[in-house]
């Protein structure tokens, strides 16, 4: 059904006489070693451990005008495969508006991608949805429902947005209105933003870049959440029993998160550049919250060597258990540090991202090439760090991809 | 009084000769941007060792007051843009959708920077003197700019012009830690474009293989409204029918 809708969006688009279409292929091919010391690791039936997989991922972009109204259309159609699984394909609309403009004003409805955020290893201001900065393809994201209105005055903007509760929404319950300010004064670029729905209550942010001299740059951003939930392992919070029969991992409501970041950028004369940058989270898992899930992990590996425990029911819980990096996707405390170089033809870039609070990293070296009609990106990424690290015990140890890209 | 009389004096002729040498680089400019508010379709090639390495598409928007908008026409960079106004720059990835502010060192990144293919009057960024004047039929004036503002991709440049036309021959661009970056020469068109320049040639002096060849396809009067010179508008709209 969804390779139809995404087929109806192909013809839509080739068959619209005025207007401006491309179409982009990504292919993400990815080669993958895994931490067999790592305390979260089971056999393959329990955490899919693929040797290799590949994404392959085709966009089309679509604009053009119907009587008075802008329609913009980004639909994508994907397929996934990996070792010792079959492939799977998936399709959707990333993008649908329809938009009317009067004056300065610019009214639109439908499905719009919303990227607010100030950063890059973590954009707190990116309220209405978040990317994974450390994901290595670069695929769209899909968009939220709803009607937007913006005001665009020489140096400024405002945005307005009232988000549906749709499934494809990131609050499917709750309708969402959401603003944004934007103002570029000077060598400053600030914005603030504003959420509130029935769920997460109010969220406020605000963040800016400054540029300091034609080399250095500033930037930061904060976020506050009024209200924010965790997903709790209820064996690591209690302590003593280290099995359970059904999923450990409840719902647990917080109030008062703050998501923050600061950093700079550096450019030099002979083409590097440079981006240092400090985050904290305090809406994922504390260093304690860290060390009780391994300390629970531990004991459920020793417990392998149990005769009267049966070995599914111990493998099962340390998969739940290794959900925790699912569930809290970054240490509170980290530090990214990125090199780049402008080469004549590869351009090298190494970045790092450092958990403060355990010394592990994830490092990426990445090397970049443009040829006329074709992107091209290899990178291996590698986890180290201690037993009972954030990176130390990723299940993941190396992996190596390359991505092709090109718009036509 | 006599004092302040012979000042006067001893000023007056450098004042007339640095009007001069601003007039003569207004009329430089007027050979690549005959009009204040111009679409300009740009063809880029990037050579080294004398083989084609790349080839760049771009259409530039440029409005008074130093506003340019680059946007990328290439497959490999489609719907990628460069938004400067005045001293300020934001970089605009299609994907992204959110503009990046860039340093002016970012903005030099890359074998064409954004600047060269941007901008296309100096009279704006730069205060000129006259360095020498070799005069006589075919000869030659030297000029040497000097960045007036923040921003700009080259602090200095020593600019020869012809000294009847005062059409750009060549010029040397410096870099603000005082290296010279490349050498620009200038072609222009027959016919209808005998006083148009259709070619830049940029000989890359510290990566010395390199030359690229800025190629102006077409420089038509364009007025492009205000929003498009809005970075929050651009990231809003990535697709821009224009």
């Amino acid at each position: 059904m969804k390779v139809q809708i995404f087929i109806m969006a192909l013809a839509l688009a080739s068959s619209t006489a005025h207007g401006d279409s491309s179409i982009s292929l990504l292919w993400h091919p990815q080669a993958n070693s895994y931490n067999s010391h790592s305390i979260f690791h089971t056999p393959d039936e329990y955490v899919a451990q693929p040797r290799y997989n590949s994404q392959l991922v085709a966009e089309i972009t679509h604009y053009s005008t119907l009587q008075q109204l802008d329609i913009s259309l980004l639909a994508s159609v994907q397929q996934q495969s990996q070792s010792g699984g079959s492939p799977q394909s998936d399709a959707d609309i990333n993008e649908l508006t329809a938009g009317y403009n009067r004056g300065e004003w610019e009214f639109a409805i439908g499905r719009k991608i919303h990227s607010w955020g100030v950063g890059y290893s973590f954009r707190p201001l990116d309220i209405i949805q978040q990317t994974n900065q450390q994901r290595t393809s670069r695929q769209s994201l899909i968009g939220q429902d709803g009607i937007t209105a913006d005001y665009y005055s020489d140096n400024s903007s405002v945005s307005l947005l009232l988000l549906a509760a749709t499934r494809h929404n990131r609050y499917p319950d709750n309708p969402t209105i959401a603003g944004r300010y934007f103002i570029t004064q000077g060598q400053h670029d600030l914005q603030l933003v504003g959420q509130y729905n029935h769920y997460s209550k109010t969220q406020v942010g605000a963040g800016g870049v400054s540029i300091i001299n034609d080399n250095l740059a500033l930037h930061g951003s904060m976020l506050y959440q009024q209200h924010y939930t965790q997903m709790i392992n209820t064996l690591a919070e209690q302590g003593t029993i280290i099995l359970s029969r059904q999923n450990p991992y409840q719902p647990q409501d917080h109030n008062n998160g703050i998501q923050a970041v600061i950093g700079l950028s550096y450019a030099t004369d002979n083409s590097q550049s440079f981006i240092a940058e400090y985050s904290y989270d305090s809406t994922v898992y504390t260093q304690q919250q860290w060390q009780a899930i391994y300390t629970l992990a531990t004991q459920q590996q020793a417990l392998l060597n149990d005769p009267l425990t049966p070995k599914s029911a111990t493998l099962g819980n340390i998969a739940w258990s290794a959900l925790a990096s699912q569930y809290a996707t970054r240490p509170q405390h980290s530090l990214m540090l990125q090199w780049q170089y402008e080469g004549e033809q590869w351009q090298p870039r190494i970045n790092t991202l450092l958990a403060i609070e355990d010394r592990s990293h994830m490092t990426t070296l990445t090397l970049q090439r443009q040829f006329d009609s074709i992107n091209f990106d290899i990178g291996i990424r590698h986890f180290s760090g201690k037993t009972n690290s954030f990176y130390g015990e990723s299940i993941l140890n190396n992996t190596i991809y390359a991505t092709f890209s090109s718009e036509f | 009084m006599y004092k302040s009389i012979a000042t006067l004096i001893l000023i007056l002729p450098i004042t007339v000769f640095a009007a001069s040498a601003e007039q003569m680089l207004k009329k430089a400019d007027s050979y690549r941007q005959n009009a204040d508010e111009v679409k300009v379709a740009t063809e880029i090639k990037l050579y080294k060792n004398n083989q084609l390495q790349k080839q760049r598409l771009y259409d530039v928007f440029i409005k008074p007051n130093r506003q340019s908008l680059v946007i990328s026409r290439s497959p490999s960079e489609k719907g990628q843009k460069v938004l400067m106004l005045d001293d300020r720059f934001w970089l605009l990835l299609p994907k992204t959708k959110r503009p990046i502010r860039i340093t002016p060192m970012q903005k030099l990144l890359g074998e064409a920077s954004s600047g060269d293919v941007a901008t296309m009057r100096w009279n704006e960024d730069y205060d000129a003197e006259v360095m020498s004047d070799n005069g006589g039929e075919s000869g030659t004036i030297e000029l040497l700019l000097t960045a007036k503002r923040r921003g700009v991709s080259y602090k200095k440049i020593h600019l020869s012009l012809d000294s009847n036309s005062h059409k750009p021959l060549r010029a040397e661009l410096y870099l603000l830690s005082g290296k010279l970056a490349k050498i620009a020469t200038f072609e222009f068109g027959t016919g209808n474009t005998a006083s148009q320049v259709t070619k830049m040639t940029l000989q890359d002096k510290i990566k010395k293989q390199q030359r690229t060849e800025i190629r102006y396809l077409s420089i038509t009067p364009y007025q492009l409204a205000n929003k498009y010179y809005n970075p929050a508008y651009l990231a809003k709209n990535p697709r821009l029918a224009l």
